[in-house]
């Protein structure tokens, strides 16, 4: 069948509605759960019954996606008795994880990714500095110093995750929360490998004041620049890693 | 100040909504009561009659019910120190328990003690209406939680709920908000609109006081009319 092109928005209406199969697309919400820390090493899977339900997709599917992960090695399946499928962590753990995705992005995607995010996170700042209440910003106050407290990279992952979710509630959007959190998966848990070093943690807590700031003060403007800058930044250091990162040429 | 007709006509509507809501959590209430009366540990189990009540409630024809049930205070039950006995009803009308993670270890754990659907019922003794939020925590929805203590021998021991969705709370309100000739608002204590006559303050916005030409209180909760200058 030939592609058509019916003018500008073809992509979006005509394409197909799901581009990924079935299986693949479970494999990747179950590793995208791994990687954001939802599904921790070791933690066991729901059965295939009980996951295909949830999902709505068939045990078959479920099955199919079970393999991909088991030959991607991050599930171990065992027989018997006290048997099941249980999430196993690569070495160097949900960083391990994402290190493996970002070397398979290219820097192009990544910088579309990041706009996107940087969109994102400035409208649901903006929003938040619009529809923020007193109550809101002593939470994402609160928020913003746990982040900036964080030592360990799990708990400023989390601390971070907390902080932007936070701001996407705070916007009372339903959709912008939702994008947060489908974006986060997709390109939050990247960035959060350069959080590990203590001088960009300090960076990006410095900007989390700022944006808390200008939540705080109601000025929708400047919570978006603040936080579009602070993605931007982030995404300028992913990109730096994912450059540095290249292996070797026989490799690739 | 005694509302005009059609602010009148919009209090009625809230009423009506309201009702359903806490006709559903007083049921609830009144099941933990009667089941935990005189148990000095209860357990788990001994909350399974809130399931058939929420389910119920759901499946009323015309029902605005999203979910309901009861959320235990800490440390009320036995083996379990934080527990939610939660029902929603799915997009595809099929009612399911909530479960969420209540070990504090576990990833995804939150404690719900200090939110305000828990929290101000607890501290007031009185039943609370929180929202309109988007909740991120247990259902992933945006809605309103209406909310009442469970007491047990003078003593709180939980709360009973239940949620309406924002959509079906403008279903029920936009119909008299439309026939207002006036422009009328929903918003709770916060000044933060549930439903509007008007596209300049729109649900999830804050009302400018300064713009309020009249209020009309709902009862003693949370929620008021208001006609904008």
């Amino acid at each position: 069948m030939p592609r058509h092109y019916y003018g500008h928005a073809t992509a979006a209406v005509f394409a197909p509605l799901e581009p990924l199969s079935r299986p693949s697309q479970v494999a990747r919400r179950l590793s995208d759960a791994i990687t954001l820390g939802l599904l921790a090493d070791g933690a066991q899977l729901p059965g295939e019954a009980d996951l295909a339900a949830t999902l709505g997709v068939s045990t078959v599917t479920v099955r199919e996606a079970l393999a991909v992960l088991r030959s991607d090695q991050l599930l171990e399946t065992r027989r018997g008795r006290g048997g099941g499928s249980f999430v196993r962590l690569p070495p160097g753990g949900v960083a391990g994880l994402a290190r493996r995705r970002l070397r398979q992005l290219s820097v192009v995607e990544l910088r579309d990714l990041s706009d996107l995010y940087a969109t994102v996170s400035g409208g649901a700042a903006a929003y938040a500095a619009r529809r923020g209440t007193a109550d809101d910003h002593a939470q994402i106050r609160t928020a913003a110093s746990d982040f900036a407290a964080a030592t360990e990279p799990g708990e400023r992952r989390r601390a971070d995750a907390r902080l932007r979710v936070l701001v996407a509630v705070t916007a009372q959007s339903p959709r912008l929360y939702r994008a947060e959190v489908d974006l986060q998966a997709e390109i939050g848990t990247l960035l959060w490998l350069t959080l590990d070093d203590d001088a960009v943690h300090g960076t990006e807590a410095a900007h989390t004041r700022r944006l808390v700031s200008q939540i705080a003060r109601r000025h929708p403007d400047a919570a978006r620049s603040v936080a579009e800058e602070r993605v931007r930044g982030a995404s300028a250091r992913l990109i730096d890693l994912r450059i540095t990162d290249e292996p070797p040429a026989e490799e690739s | 100040m005694s509302a005009p007709k059609d602010a009148r006509a919009v209090l009625d509507a809230i009423g009506e909504m309201v009702d359903e809501a806490f006709a559903t959590a007083d049921r609830i209430g009144d099941e933990v009561c009667a089941r935990l009366a005189g148990r000095p540990h209860p357990a788990r189990g001994d909350l399974s009659g809130v399931e058939s009540i929420a389910v119920a409630a759901m499946a009323e024809p015309g029902s605005r019910i999203q979910g309901a049930g009861f959320v235990a205070a800490v440390d009320l039950l036995a083996h379990e120190t934080w527990w939610l006995e939660w029902f929603v009803r799915e997009d595809d009308g099929r009612p399911n328990r909530l479960e969420v993670p209540t070990d504090p270890e576990a990833m995804g754990f939150h404690d719900y003690e200090p939110l305000a659907w828990f929290a101000v019922p607890r501290e007031t003794g009185r039943p609370h209406i929180t929202g309109p939020y988007v909740d991120n925590l247990c259902t992933e929805d945006y809605t309103l939680t209406f909310s009442r203590p469970v007491l047990l021998d003078g003593r709180f021991a939980g709360v009973a709920g239940a949620d309406i969705g924002v959509r079906a709370a403008e279903r029920s309100l936009l119909p008299v908000l439309r026939s207002s000739s006036r422009r009328l608002a929903v918003v709770n204590a916060d000044g933060r609109t549930l439903a509007s006559n008007t596209g300049t303050l729109v649900c999830g916005d804050l009302l400018d006081e300064a713009t309020t030409r009249s209020s009309y209180a709902f009862r003693d909760l949370p929620l008021r009319v208001v006609e904008l200058g």
